[in-house]
């Protein structure tokens, strides 16, 4: 096993973790930059962690140009796991974040291309990623998102099976999911995935709550309160009660809030943060949408905006 | 959009075939890493038992080395009962079973997670021989890694006092990293549940819900034995009675090597073929030959549901539909015309029934790939208790040539009465 760890170099730490040490380091044949996970074990009195587990047993199993590639996974010495992944040397919060760049219509289009490909690719693997937020989607030198952090995915539920409701960043938390529901589909995904299409047009988060109680606030002012009218049985779940009613906004609130937003980009984000998830739509109806093939034309990936610096 | 542009795209389209669902299976560890012939498993069969043959014998070899009562290696090696290839494979079925009655009767685990245990323990041994690692040891661990991977944790010292005797949480623990490292970590596990669910659905959708008026099944008759061909009508119940009973088949078909031959839609249809034939070769019919012609001829805009009775073929394995056109008379057609529409329709047709012949054809393999999955499934042969204990003994002494050591000192000193100690197969 320990042959693998020489076809690898590591060569700086860059970030620590409760159960993993990052290095960066290179491929030793091709000199090719890579980066490092490794995952501390024996030392937990329950074995392997979790999220690790998760992170392994998922990326082996998605190959895609917007998801992560898991290159090798590798027992070190010390009888440690080692992922080792491609180098990805930024992530879309970062440019979020950077107020020298500019985002052009085109841009936010080819970013939500790639995303929504790439949560796709795990949707038709009946694999639900959890934790979409602009943080996990790294970018690679040639521009492509690429979906990482693992960590929290797992296999669609069976019928019947109960699905912790306590995933996911809460600004990019899907409203079933602040209600406590046990039972919900890839549809949180999407949720998520239109949450950071509105901050891409926005250049600030949708929905920043604070607390969980606050952020059913942030999202229903923002989107009006889900009620058995539009959102038949949404008062059976466990912590839906005493809510303050807000009503959805108007075409026209919305076309305010997103002033560069064109009629087609505006009927996409009203499709991925429907409330009721039955009504929204998922990624293969998203890709499908005019958005993506009227002009402007995404911008190709080496053409996106770069970090600043 | 122009003309230039739409060939562009009609190109381009014919460039990326749609991706299925099998494609998709064929993407997935379970079929990259863990799907073989016969042959394939055979060989690694072999293999893992020679490998595991050598590392007893080793071991031996350096007890006998260390030991102090000086025991040759040369001598003692023939005490040493070696596991041979079939023993090997009873053992690990025997375990299977074990694991499988622990975890269903005893843990109550969810299906999923028995599965996935199942399915772990067996692919560590195309890896590891038992002569290596006892199975009774890595089930446990087996059971626990499943457990985690597929969000059921249990805690380790949890599991330890269910499993009781010597199992421990370091035991569990302690070979996790080993059992991760078989199955070259990958973990993610299909099994035949989700698949049978999902033909629940559509054997509805299809033998109810599409043929409201029933199926045309060929039955046997009991007294002449004559295959005759009649209406009958499915409904829910016999539907899910077969589901229930297919299910159970789906918990049998965790043993043996039917995970390792056949995709879980395959075995989950083989599994309701078995238990209720003639529902499940009407599903197939209609789904993959039937209702591929009526769906054209609805295009056409008729539907011929009677001549389904017409039908004189009496083979299952040969479900044709008969279905003529009317042939379209116009009078005001030109000769001419009327040759081009002929030779048209006649192109037409012979592309049909080109399709049709596909259609049977594709059936006709699916039901002889179902038909094997059913013989494999049968073909699990498990050890007799009385084997199942010689080989666990051979096994004990194979891992711990220490005892075997010990046991061959002390039948030295008082005539082997010792001899008898027990391996306790728990289960």
């Amino acid at each position: 096993m320990s042959d693998i760890a020489a076809n690898y170099t590591k060569e700086k730490k860059v970030g620590e973790g409760t159960y993993a040490v990052v290095y960066l380091g290179k491929q030793v044949k091709t000199k090719k930059l890579i980066a490092v996970k490794e995952i501390k074990t024996g030392m937990f009195k329950d074995g392997l962690d979790m999220s690790a587990i998760r992170e392994v047993k998922y990326l082996l199993e998605l190959r895609h140009e917007n998801i992560i590639s898991l290159l090798d996974v590798y027992s070190s010495e010390n009888g440690n796991l080692n992922l080792v992944l491609e180098f990805l040397p930024c992530d879309l919060e970062v440019l979020i974040k950077d107020k020298n760049i500019v985002f052009q219509q085109a841009d936010v289009k080819s970013w939500m291309l790639m995303i929504l490909r790439g949560v796709h690719h795990c949707h038709r693997n009946y694999i639900l990623h959890r934790d979409l937020k602009p943080n996990n989607l790294l970018i690679s030198p040639t521009g492509e998102i690429k979906i990482a952090d693992f960590g929290l995915a797992r296999s669609l539920g069976s019928p019947g099976e109960n699905l912790t409701a306590n995933v996911v960043t809460i600004w990019y938390r899907a409203p079933e999911l602040l209600f406590g529901s046990r039972h919900y589909t890839s549809s949180v995904d999407v949720w998520s995935v239109g949450i950071i299409f509105a901050e891409l047009m926005l250049r600030t988060p949708y929905l920043p709550g604070t607390s969980d109680a606050e952020q059913l606030e942030v999202t229903f002012r923002a989107l009006g309160t889900p009620t058995e009218k539009n959102w038949p049985n949404v008062s059976k779940l466990p912590w839906y009660n005493s809510l303050k009613i807000y009503p959805p906004p108007t075409r026209n609130e919305l076309k305010n809030r997103f002033i560069a937003a064109s009629g087609s980009a505006l009927d996409l984000m009203i499709s991925l943060t429907q409330l009721d998830p039955a009504k929204r739509c998922s990624c293969e109806e998203a890709l499908q949408t005019v958005y993506f093939t009227e002009f402007p034309r995404p911008t190709k990936p080496k053409d996106l905006p770069k970090k600043s610096s | 959009m122009t003309k230039k542009e739409q060939q562009k795209e009609k190109g381009d389209k014919e460039k990326k075939p749609v991706t299925t669902v099998d494609d998709l299976y064929r993407h997935s560890t379970q079929y990259r890493l863990w799907s073989f012939t016969e042959n394939q498993l055979k060989e690694r069969r072999t293999k893992v038992n020679v490998q595991g043959k050598r590392r007893a014998l080793k071991k031996l070899k350096v007890f006998c080395e260390r030991d102090d009562n000086d025991h040759k290696f040369e001598t003692s090696r023939d005490l040493l009962q070696l596991v041979s290839e079939d023993e090997e494979l009873l053992e690990v079925n025997y375990y299977v079973d074990v694991l499988q009655k622990l975890s269903s009767q005893v843990l109550k685990l969810p299906s999923q997670v028995r599965a996935t245990a199942v399915a772990f323990l067996k692919r560590f041994y195309l890896v590891h021989s038992v002569m290596e690692h006892h199975p009774k040891k890595v089930l446990a661990t087996c059971l626990f890694l499943a457990a985690k991977s597929e969000n059921c944790f249990m805690a380790p010292k949890t599991l330890a006092e269910y499993l009781g005797s010597k199992t421990t949480p370091e035991s569990i623990l302690e070979l996790e990293f080993t059992l991760v490292q078989a199955l070259s970590f990958t973990m993610l596990c299909h099994h035949p549940y989700r698949a049978l669910h999902g033909f629940l659905f559509d054997f509805q959708g299809i033998l109810i819900h599409r043929h409201p008026n029933g199926v045309v099944v060929t039955r046997k008759d009991e007294s002449t034995g004559e295959k005759k061909k009649l209406r009958i009508k499915i409904n829910k119940d016999r539907i899910m009675k077969g589901y229930v009973a297919a299910r159970e088949w789906a918990d049998v078909s965790l043993k043996g090597d039917t995970a390792f031959l056949f995709t879980p839609p395959q075995i989950a249809l083989a599994c309701f073929l078995k238990v209720d034939e003639e529902m499940t070769v009407a599903y197939l019919t209609y789904k993959f030959v039937k209702d591929q012609h009526k769906d054209r001829q609805e295009e056409g805009g008729k539907e011929e549901e009677e001549e389904e009775e017409e039908e004189d073929s009496d083979d299952e394995d040969n479900p044709e539909t008969k279905f003529d056109n009317d042939e379209e008379k116009d009078e005001n057609k030109t000769e001419e015309e009327k040759q081009k529409a002929k030779e048209v329709e006649k192109e037409k047709e012979l592309e049909k029934e080109l399709e049709k012949e596909q259609h049977i054809q594709f059936y006709k393999k699916m039901i002889k790939t179902l038909r094997s999955c059913i013989r494999t499934m049968d073909s699990v042969r498990g050890p007799t208790l009385d084997e199942a204990k010689t080989i666990d003994k051979k096994v004990h002494y194979c891992i711990n040539p220490d005892k075997l050591l010990k046991r061959k000192r002390q039948e030295g000193a008082d005539g082997g009465q010792h001899d008898a100690k027990k391996i306790k197969l728990e289960g």
